[in-house]
Formats: structure tokens, C-alpha cells, sequence
């Protein structure tokens, strides 16, 4: 082979490392983000960029409501609770009776909820004595009336639109403590939707709460709160109920025998 | 170095001899290859890293899910007891879990492990929580810290408080802070006590499955050695409906045949 020859060999295997080197690189790349790109597929998955995890507290301005305008019959039930306390009665048998207490009593309070989220599910929790919420997010539909039994928190499924949560919520029982802020409760013919926003550059959550429900109110009520993140190192607190002692019936201020039922209904 | 020298070292190293130059390039040609083979594993470290530091987004360790225990999912050992454990401080403890389930009291660990209704686990970002339909405080366990907080401004819990970290595929869970409420009595013997130590081990096993729990309890004031038994939960479908297990204490039937001895069927 002469030295021409040499060179051309020579100039076609820099030319095939060359692009062996460029597809090797490539190669490289693509692999990497594919990786990447898998290992973060669950995030990815997520319908939102929007994630409402974290602690999450009320504040004294944090309430924004306004009075509900009720049924006759709603503003008869209220006046008799309203003459049970002026008796001298407990009148929240659940509180007495360790009762989980439920919508939406949970939310409105002065202990911080709690978010966790996650593709298919979105959980509150609250450091009442109550069960957690649980607000699927995987596209179900609500259970019918014989597929679950009614609870204090209902059964609820959420859809995004852009960043904002709706949530939706049926199948609720009449238990707990139906109380709704501005007037009303809960009951098993109550439909909840709440808009789930976050403001601030994600320091404050603000929830919307629109109630329906023909026999307690004449047209839904609407309030909402904002709540405030706490810092990242926050962890929950553990409540503590124990109806064989006399102490919470005390605390709350009974005057008189407790409720042997519960008459908020 | 001078422009011009450099340019004359690169234009004239290609001019070596044929046979030095190909070996050059044999040689750079067998880096290339191993460079190739190496990126996968180099990639494979690197996820394995981002796992070991706390968090997992492989489908490997991803414990969310409704999860049950079935008739054979309990593998429970007798515990060792101190021999200071008397029979009449084991019977104070078993009437105070009666009195937990009469009174409608959260339950506490481990007892809501134990739940006959699906636990439900959703892994956050920074923290794992367990929720169980029997009445109870959620589990928190946090991925996102690495040490309890401060045990002498603690309050203590039935749940302690809970902190976890990965290793490989298997999330290692670490939990102190218990008080002495709720249902107290542990699986196999013994009970948790303001001292007890718990260490589980959570892996997804049978292609995810099942999901295989290791607990191990530990408390000088009740143990001879450490107390380890082992569940392995049944993946629910994801359709499942949580329920909520709601328990009124003013209930007087269910008080009586909870505070009752059965009548002999004649």
C-alpha cells in the first residue's frame, strides 16, 4: 500500500470513528432522558403541574363567609338548636360522644390540615377526631346509594380546570357535626363542590365551598377560606377523645346531663 | 504555547507510522465501545442514588395503593418476654384496649396495621401516610428528615412519630415518641409502652402484588430481644371506595354485647 493509499484507509476510519463517536453520543443522550424521562413519569402522569401537599393553616382573617339563606324548615332546626343551647345543653352530641365529626367542621378549624397527593388520590387530614378525606382523582364516578354507605365525610372526585381543583362530593350521612359555616348543615341530601386554588406564589390555598341541598337551603351557599403553608419541617399532631371520660363533656361546657341522642338532626 | 507550534503538533500527529496510528486508534475505538456500554449502569447508579436519598419514583418503590390482609398473611412469632412481664400486667393491658374499642378511642399502632378493611398508602413527595378505616390518626411517616424531633418537647403519640428512608427497593421506617393510649397489645406478645421502639421494612414483592411489612419491636422495659413478625398485604384494585368506620361510644347495644359474657347457646 503506498502512502496515498495509507491515507485514503486512514481518513476513512477518522471519518467512520468520527460518526461512530457522534452516534455513541447520541446513543448516550437519548438513554439518559429516556431515564430521566421515566423516572419521573409518575410527576409527569400528574394532570396539573399544581401539587396541594403540605400543612396548611388557618389564620383569624382566613374566613370569608357569608350568611346562608335557608329553607323554613332549616331556620325552624336551627332556632331549636339554638333553644337546646340556651337550656344549658351540649348540643354537639359527636363531640360528646367522640363521634368522628366530619365535613365540614374538619376544615374550618385551628390545627393545620394536612395534603398529601398523588396521582390518583388527594387525602386531607385533620387533627380532629376524624376520618381522613380521601378525593380520588383517577376519573371515577360517584358509588351509588346501594355501592356505599354514607359518611360524615361523603364520598368525593375532582377534576382540574387549569390549575384550580374541583371537587365533588355526595353520599354524605347526617352524622358528626353537620354544622356549615354561615348557617345550614350537612345532611344526606347535600352536595358539596369546592375549588381548590393555590395564590401567592404557593403560600396561601384558597377553598371555596358552594353547598346545595333543597331541604336546607334556598339557593347554594357559597363561602371560602385561605389558608396559609407552614414551614416544611411541620409534622402532625395526634388527637385524643375518650368519650368514658368526663372531661371533654366538661371542656365543652355542659351544664347538665349529656345528650343520650343526638338531636342536631 | 505558541499558535503555530500547536497547529504543527496536530497537522503532523496522524503523520506517525501506519501500524502506531492504528493501534491508537484500536485503542480510542475500545474506549468509545466501553463509554457505550457503560452509560446504561452509569444511568442505572444515578437513579439508584436519587432512591437511596429518600425518595423513589421507580414502579419498584412505589408503595401507593389499597392494601388487605387475607387469612394468610400473618406470620407471627411468640414473642420473649422480660420475666418481670407478669400475667396480671397483660390482662391491665387487655382491658384497656377494651376500653379503647368501648369508647370509640383511635387504636394506635400496631393495632391499625391490622385493619379488616384495605389501608389505603399514598406516597408524597415528602412524606408516606397510612390510613386505615379502623378508628385511628393517620400514619406519617416523613421521607423528607432524617432524625425525631426533639423527644423532650415531643408530644407522644399512638402512631410515635414515624421517619423513613430508602434502600434499594425497600423503605426502612424508624419510629419513637408512642404513649401507652389506645390498643396497646402487639401481635405475638407484649405491648407498646412510652419506650418502645419500632424498625419496619416495607418491599413490594410478587412483580407489586403484594406488599410484604417487617415489623420489629424493641423496649427494654418489655422484651427480652427484639420482637420481629411479618405481614404481607394483597394489592386492592385501585377502584376501591374508602369507607369510614364510624363508632359512636353512646351506643348502648354495642356496649353491651362488647361489656357482656355471652349466654351459653342451650
Amino acid at each position: 500500500m503506498n502512502r496515498d493509499s495509507k491515507f485514503k484507509v486512514s481518513r476513512w476510519f477518522d471519518l467512520t470513528m468520527c460518526l461512530f463517536f457522534v452516534l455513541t453520543t447520541v446513543a448516550a443522550t437519548a438513554s439518559l432522558h429516556a431515564q430521566s424521562t421515566q423516572s419521573s413519569s409518575a410527576a409527569a402522569a400528574k394532570p396539573s403541574a399544581t401539587d396541594f401537599s403540605g400543612f396548611w393553616e388557618l389564620a383569624y382573617n382566613s374566613r370569608h363567609i357569608t350568611p346562608a339563606d335557608l329553607t323554613a324548615a332549616a331556620i325552624a332546626r336551627d332556632k331549636r338548636m339554638a333553644d337546646e343551647r340556651t337550656a344549658g345543653r351540649v348540643v354537639v352530641y359527636a363531640s360528646r360522644w367522640c363521634n368522628f365529626l366530619g365535613m365540614p367542621f374538619i376544615m374550618g378549624q385551628s390545627p393545620p390540615i394536612n395534603i398529601v397527593q398523588t396521582n390518583d388520590e388527594l387525602a386531607i387530614f385533620s387533627e380532629q377526631n376524624s376520618a381522613p378525606r380521601h378525593i380520588y382523582l383517577d376519573g371515577r364516578t360517584h358509588p351509588g346509594q346501594t355501592e356505599f354507605i354514607p359518611t360524615t365525610n361523603g364520598h368525593s372526585i375532582a377534576h382540574w380546570e387549569g390549575d384550580e381543583l374541583v371537587v365533588d362530593t355526595t353520599n354524605f350521612s347526617a352524622k358528626g357535626h353537620p354544622e356549615i359555616p354561615g348557617g345550614g348543615f350537612r345532611g344526606i341530601h347535600s352536595h358539596l363542590v369546592e375549588r381548590f386554588k393555590l395564590l401567592d406564589d404557593r403560600q396561601h390555598l384558597q377553598i371555596t365551598f358552594t353547598w346545595d341541598d333543597p331541604t336546607v337551603f334556598v339557593k347554594p351557599h357559597t363561602y371560602y377560606f385561605v389558608y396559609h403553608k407552614m414551614p416544611p419541617d411541620t409534622y402532625a399532631f395526634e388527637d385524643s377523645c375518650d368519650a368514658g371520660d368526663a372531661a371533654p363533656y366538661e371542656h365543652s361546657g355542659g351544664v347538665s346531663d349529656p345528650p343520650d341522642q343526638d338531636i342536631s338532626k | 504555547m505558541p499558535h503555530d507550534r500547536r497547529k504543527h503538533m496536530i497537522r503532523s500527529a496522524p503523520r506517525g507510522s501506519a501500524s502506531a496510528c492504528f493501534s491508537e486508534r484500536l485503542v480510542l475505538a475500545l474506549i468509545l465501545i466501553m463509554s457505550m456500554l457503560m452509560l446504561p449502569i452509569a444511568a442505572r447508579a444515578q437513579s439508584s442514588t436519587t432512591s437511596s436519598a429518600g425518595q423513589s419514583n421507580s414502579e419498584t418503590s412505589n408503595l401507593t395503593g389499597f392494601w388487605a390482609l387475607r387469612f394468610d398473611s400473618e406470620n407471627i412469632p411468640k414473642a420473649s418476654l422480660l420475666p418481670g412481664i407478669t400475667a396480671k400486667e397483660i390482662e391491665a393491658h387487655q382491658q384497656k384496649d377494651l376500653h379503647t374499642i368501648r369508647w370509640c378511642q383511635y387504636v394506635g399502632m400496631p393495632f391499625l396495621m391490622e385493619s379488616h378493611a384495605p389501608l389505603d398508602i399514598l406516597q408524597g413527595d415528602t412524606q408516606i401516610v397510612i390510613i386505615s378505616e379502623t378508628p385511628s390518626a393517620v400514619r406519617h411517616i416523613y421521607t423528607d428528615r432524617t432524625s425525631h424531633p426533639d423527644m423532650t418537647t415531643f408530644d407522644p403519640g399512638r402512631n410515635g412519630n414515624s421517619i423513613a428512608h430508602w434502600e434499594g427497593d425497600t423503605l426502612i421506617v424508624d419510629t419513637v415518641g408512642f404513649n401507652d393510649q389506645g390498643y396497646t397489645s402487639l401481635p405475638g406478645g407484649g405491648f407498646r409502652t412510652p419506650t418502645s421502639h419500632l424498625k419496619e421494612r416495607y418491599r413490594l414483592i410478587q412483580d407489586g402484588k403484594q406488599l410484604e411489612v417487617t415489623f420489629t419491636w424493641d423496649d427494654p422495659k418489655v422484651f427480652a430481644k427484639p420482637h420481629t413478625y411479618s405481614y404481607r398485604y394483597y394489592r386492592v384494585p385501585r377502584s376501591y371506595n374508602a369507607e369510614e368506620d364510624f363508632c359512636d361510644s353512646n351506643d348502648q347495644d354495642r356496649a353491651h354485647f362488647l361489656t357482656s359474657v355471652p349466654a351459653p347457646v342451650k
